[in-house]
């Protein structure tokens, strides 16, 4: 039987065999220290570490980024694939529970990665399976291994975490990684900028996260209040549907675009983060300063994946 | 002798220290408003630990544990008296677990626990006021927001 783990009894356990990988608030300081140095030493590795292994990979909402760079992470383990990328084929159609499905799943493979837009839905597929499952999104709840990319790709830029002053930018308010991020970063010395319109402001509830860990933020509605002071600019999309007026939405989109002169009006050295996909948050005249790391923050998903991957099969 | 101003029972279950006016919210949730044993329900008595307390006086029956566990959800500074042969035969506060299980309904309608058929798990973060955090969608609840089963 394998062990249950979440936010409660998060320790050092630095065994990941047999292990979910649920939440960020599963996962200790020094566990995720742990998790960043494996991923840097898998960065140019490939081999066959899982030779013979089967990964299924279930995701039952369309996603690009995260199902393929599982799938690739995988692939580039010596290990094989099985799984769907939409619900459209599954016996969930036919009213079969998760549970089940998971408990079918599970007699195929030797670990489940699960992107299902129902909340909390990947802790009831660990629940079920006594293979190790990987929570690749669960609906607006949580999605650990983009937080542990993101993280990773913070140390790459910065050589550290502790000591940064980072700012979150744009849709705050329903932005699942920048949740997800915030809450991972209150086991660091950081101080936090979250900059974004009223009606899109990061949720009381992680605020109050925040104030029980003691960590420094600050609340703005623009850049410039902050830029000077940011090591770190981790952009989100602001979406049009979240506003009811759409006359709200072509004000708040120009004062939150990222261009050549935000940079140049900023602290030497910011990083520009991005999740992706981008809309015209970042103008493309960035893409090409030092600044932009967003396409590298892609790729590091492949060697946390492995990183991840290699942890809990081996 | 002690005045009496909710009658007293021979055999059963009396549940003291009710917040007042949460008293009809207790006699709800336990179900014990269509039972056809004996109850009585006294409200606004005057308490020294609590101003005004609510008490319910149930003959017969003991509460199930379900039972204690969601009175110590509505009324967690309750104390319950077994009463035998009109004697207290054991008397007890209610204690609220660090984990609440089955007990309340996730208030998220996009939460697992709304859309399969499982029981629910709460982590208790908060004890007083009561703020708990669902185990599957993780998302937190203060006490206005809980729904009891």
């Amino acid at each position: 039987m394998k062990k249950l783990i979440n936010w409660q009894n998060a320790g050092n356990l630095m065994n990941f065999k047999g292990r979910d990988i649920i939440s960020i608030r599963d996962l200790s300081k020094a566990e995720i220290l742990f998790l960043l140095k494996e991923a840097e030493k898998f960065e140019n590795k490939r081999g066959e570490f899982l030779s013979g292994k089967v990964l299924a990979s279930l995701f039952f909402e369309a996603s690009t980024r995260t199902r393929l760079s599982f799938e690739s992470a995988m692939e580039q383990l010596g290990g094989k694939v099985i799984g769907f990328s939409d619900d459209t084929s599954t016996s969930i159609k036919k009213g079969e529970t998760l549970w089940d499905t998971i408990k079918m799943v599970e007699q195929y493979a030797d670990c489940i990665v699960m992107r299902n837009p129902v909340e909390g839905s990947a802790r009831l597929a660990a629940d079920a399976a006594e293979i190790p499952v990987i929570n690749a999104g669960d609906g607006a709840n949580q999605h650990p291994t983009q937080t542990l990319v993101d993280l990773f790709t913070i140390k790459k830029a910065k050589g550290k975490i502790d000591g940064l002053t980072i700012g979150f930018v744009g849709d705050l308010k329903y932005g699942r990684t920048v949740h997800s991020l915030a809450v991972a970063l209150k086991n660091f010395n950081v101080k936090l900028c979250f900059i974004s319109p009223q009606s899109l402001e990061m949720p009381r509830e992680y605020l109050q996260e925040l104030d029980e860990k003691g960590i420094k933020y600050i609340e703005v509605d623009k850049i410039e209040k902050v830029s000077r002071e940011l090591d770190v600019m981790y952009v989100t999309r602001i979406q049009k549907e979240r506003f009811p007026d759409p006359l709200e939405y072509e004000r708040f989109k120009g004062v939150y675009r990222i261009d050549r002169k935000t940079i140049e009006n900023s602290k030497k050295g910011v990083i520009i983060m991005h999740p992706l996909p981008r809309v015209d948050e970042i103008a493309t005249e960035v893409d090409k300063m030092p600044n932009a790391w967003y396409f590298k923050q892609a790729k590091n998903g492949i060697p946390i994946r492995k990183a991840l991957l290699s942890l809990v099969m081996k | 002798m002690k005045e009496q101003k909710v009658p007293g029972i021979k055999d059963g279950t009396v549940i003291d220290h009710i917040p007042s006016s949460r008293t009809p919210k207790v006699l709800q949730i336990l179900d014990l408003a269509n039972i056809e044993d004996f109850v009585s329900i006294g409200m606004n008595l005057s308490s020294t630990k609590m101003k005004t307390k609510g008490i319910i006086k149930v003959a017969n029956r003991k509460l199930s544990n379900e039972q204690l566990d969601k009175l110590a959800v509505i009324a967690p500074g309750a104390t319950v008296n077994i009463i035998k042969d009109y004697q207290v035969k054991e008397k007890f506060k209610v204690n609220m677990k660090d984990r609440i299980q089955k007990v309340l309904r996730c208030p998220n309608p996009r939460c697992v626990t709304n859309v399969e058929k499982v029981s629910t798990i709460f982590e208790v973060q908060e004890k007083e006021p009561l703020q708990v955090r669902c185990r599957f969608c993780e998302r937190a609840f203060g006490s206005n927001e809980i729904i009891i089963v």
